[in-house]
């Protein structure tokens, strides 16, 4: 075991100088080198070591001169060892300045799931760019923090900040958060995607035949096609039968388009009191390219 | 309405056209239920995957030899009259999937019973040890084959790819979802942490080998914490 021990030491450590070139911050978007494939492998091996005898190997990696890729693969290795210590190094790494270093250790800190680091990420996400404040998205959803994610949804200073929260709470399937975001005034669009991600008939229904914004009603009703259920498409054709706006008509007849509900369509075209309304819903029908679109349009022809 | 058999030729890219296959992904990334009954689905028969292959013993074998050649025998003449009348059933790829499905369910139920001393036959419940094993054999089959599908990425032509991703995508998601299931949050944060790079595999058309080098690293290292429960 000792042996063992002292050779992926020895590996490990020894990687900078079989590379002959160490470099401080180079870019990791790249397949490892031969040399580096040694070291990596030598990590992989801390796999079937105790933590109190992998984690000191772990910090002279990290310490030492070894590449910025076999750094990032350590890093997750230590997401692996649970404790304290190595909880502390990745939070410390998540506040390096070299972006790719940061990144990965926000990941980690993610993948190990410790709820006090976890909740450190916030002042991270807070103070941190773009690509900063993604990589802690993602690590709250590795995590499967929802708390943190909904709290940036809530305190989002842009549109496009929230959507990325929103869409990651959809991701999450995390449909009591999103409720709640749906609860404030002007629904974001991103809120509408990620109902529909999550099947969120009902909350989609809430918005679409709600008081808020115009446009964004109009989009709820769109996004019910994207629920693949009976539900939703009854949903659709209720709203499609009930209302009597056009663009609302027009709305849900896309969104059935979206559903794919032919019998939905050929069932309001043989409905349909005018004959614009019938040239629009077999105009759909068309699109749809199936047997009810053929029915409906021998239909057509036969009155004719 | 998806049924079972659906699930399995989807999860087998068998027998479905490419409208089916859209449509039950589609109802897959919707309905979370959904993809837990395929993840249920895929562990079984992952699992009885990683049963290890036990000799049936002669008098079985003998004893299926006879009934299936008494069968044989009894079925020869209205094979040929339903031949005339169904012709094309057994043709058809999806009834051909089902069937094979079937034979291996047929399979695996003739082995458990032959493993099965008699006195065990009654039991129903099997102890929770032995599903956290099988789910563990499940997870460690899927490690290893989600590692040798990415090394085929490079030989694959665009088609292949797209398709051998989707379906990566599609099992890491439901052994996530098994793995908060089994109680095993770490692994479940784990594989829940592939998902991004695969998305970028996805979406990513220059060189992805950064990528694949990196989640073929993490499926190592997860396989060696597999194997050495004990240690980190």
């Amino acid at each position: 075991m000792r042996y063992i021990i002292t050779t992926l030491a020895a590996l490990l450590l020894a990687g900078p100088v079989l590379a002959q070139a160490p470099q401080k911050s180079q870019t990791t978007e790249r397949a490892p080198t031969a040399d580096e494939e040694l070291s990596l492998a030598a990590l992989e091996g801390l796999m079937g070591q105790s933590p109190d005898r992998a984690l000191p190997i772990i910090k002279k990696v990290l310490a030492g001169s070894q590449t910025a890729l076999v750094k990032q693969r350590a890093l997750f290795v230590l997401s692996q060892i649970d404790s304290p210590e190595a909880r502390e190094i990745l939070a410390q790494t998540a506040r390096s300045s070299d972006p790719a270093m940061r990144a990965e250790a926000i990941r980690s800190i993610g993948i190990g799931g410790d709820p006090k680091t976890l909740a450190a990420l916030q002042s991270i996400y807070n103070t941190g760019g773009a690509d900063v404040k993604e990589a802690v998205l993602q690590a709250w959803m590795i995590a499967g923090h929802k708390e943190g994610v909904y709290q940036a949804a809530l305190n989002a200073r842009t549109e496009d900040e929230a959507s990325q929260a929103i869409r990651m709470l959809g991701v999450m399937g995390a449909t009591e958060e999103l409720r709640k975001l749906g609860e404030r005034p002007n629904a974001s669009r991103g809120l509408l995607d990620a109902y529909a991600i999550g099947g969120d008939l009902a909350s989609l229904r809430k918005i679409a035949e709600g008081s808020g914004e115009r446009s964004v009603r109009l989009e709820a009703v769109q996004r019910i096609g994207i629920i693949d259920s009976d539900a939703a498409r009854a949903a659709l054709r209720d709203i499609y039968a009930r209302s009597t706006d056009a663009e609302f008509k027009e709305a849900a007849m896309h969104g059935l388009l979206i559903a794919g509900d032919q019998e939905g369509v050929l069932a309001l075209y043989r409905a349909a009191k005018t004959s614009d309304e019938k040239r629009a819903l077999l105009r759909t029908l068309s699109m749809m390219d199936g047997d009810a679109a053929l029915q409906a349009i021998d239909a057509a022809l036969e009155t004719k | 309405m998806i049924t079972d058999d659906d699930l399995i030729l989807y999860h087998y890219r068998d027998g479905l056209d490419a409208s089916e296959r859209a449509r039950i992904g589609a109802a897959l990334s919707e309905q979370p239920e959904l993809a837990q009954r395929l993840q249920g689905l895929v562990t079984r028969l992952d699992a009885a995957a990683a049963t290890p292959e036990v000799p049936v013993p002669a008098h079985t074998f003998k004893r299926w030899q006879v009934a299936l050649e008494r069968a044989a025998n009894k079925d020869e003449v209205s094979d040929r009259r339903a031949r005339r009348t169904a012709r094309g059933f057994f043709t058809d790829r999806r009834w051909q999937a089902a069937a094979a499905v079937a034979v291996v369910a047929l399979m695996l139920v003739i082995r458990v019973a032959v493993q099965s001393p008699p006195e065990q036959t009654a039991e129903i419940a099997p102890p929770a040890a032995t599903e956290a094993a099988a789910y563990e054999r499940g997870l460690k089959f899927h490690l290893a084959s989600t590692e040798q599908q990415l090394a085929e990425l490079g030989s694959a032509t665009p088609e292949e790819r797209t398709r051998l991703i989707e379906t990566i995508t599609a099992q890491n998601r439901m052994y996530a979802l098994a793995a908060e299931r089994a109680g095993e949050p770490q692994l479940a944060r784990v594989l829940r942490a592939f998902a991004p790079i695969l998305e970028s595999l996805a979406h990513g058309g220059g060189d992805s080998s950064a990528s694949i080098a990196q989640l073929s690293f993490e499926l190592r290292v997860m396989q060696g914490r597999l194997t050495q429960p004990t240690t980190l």
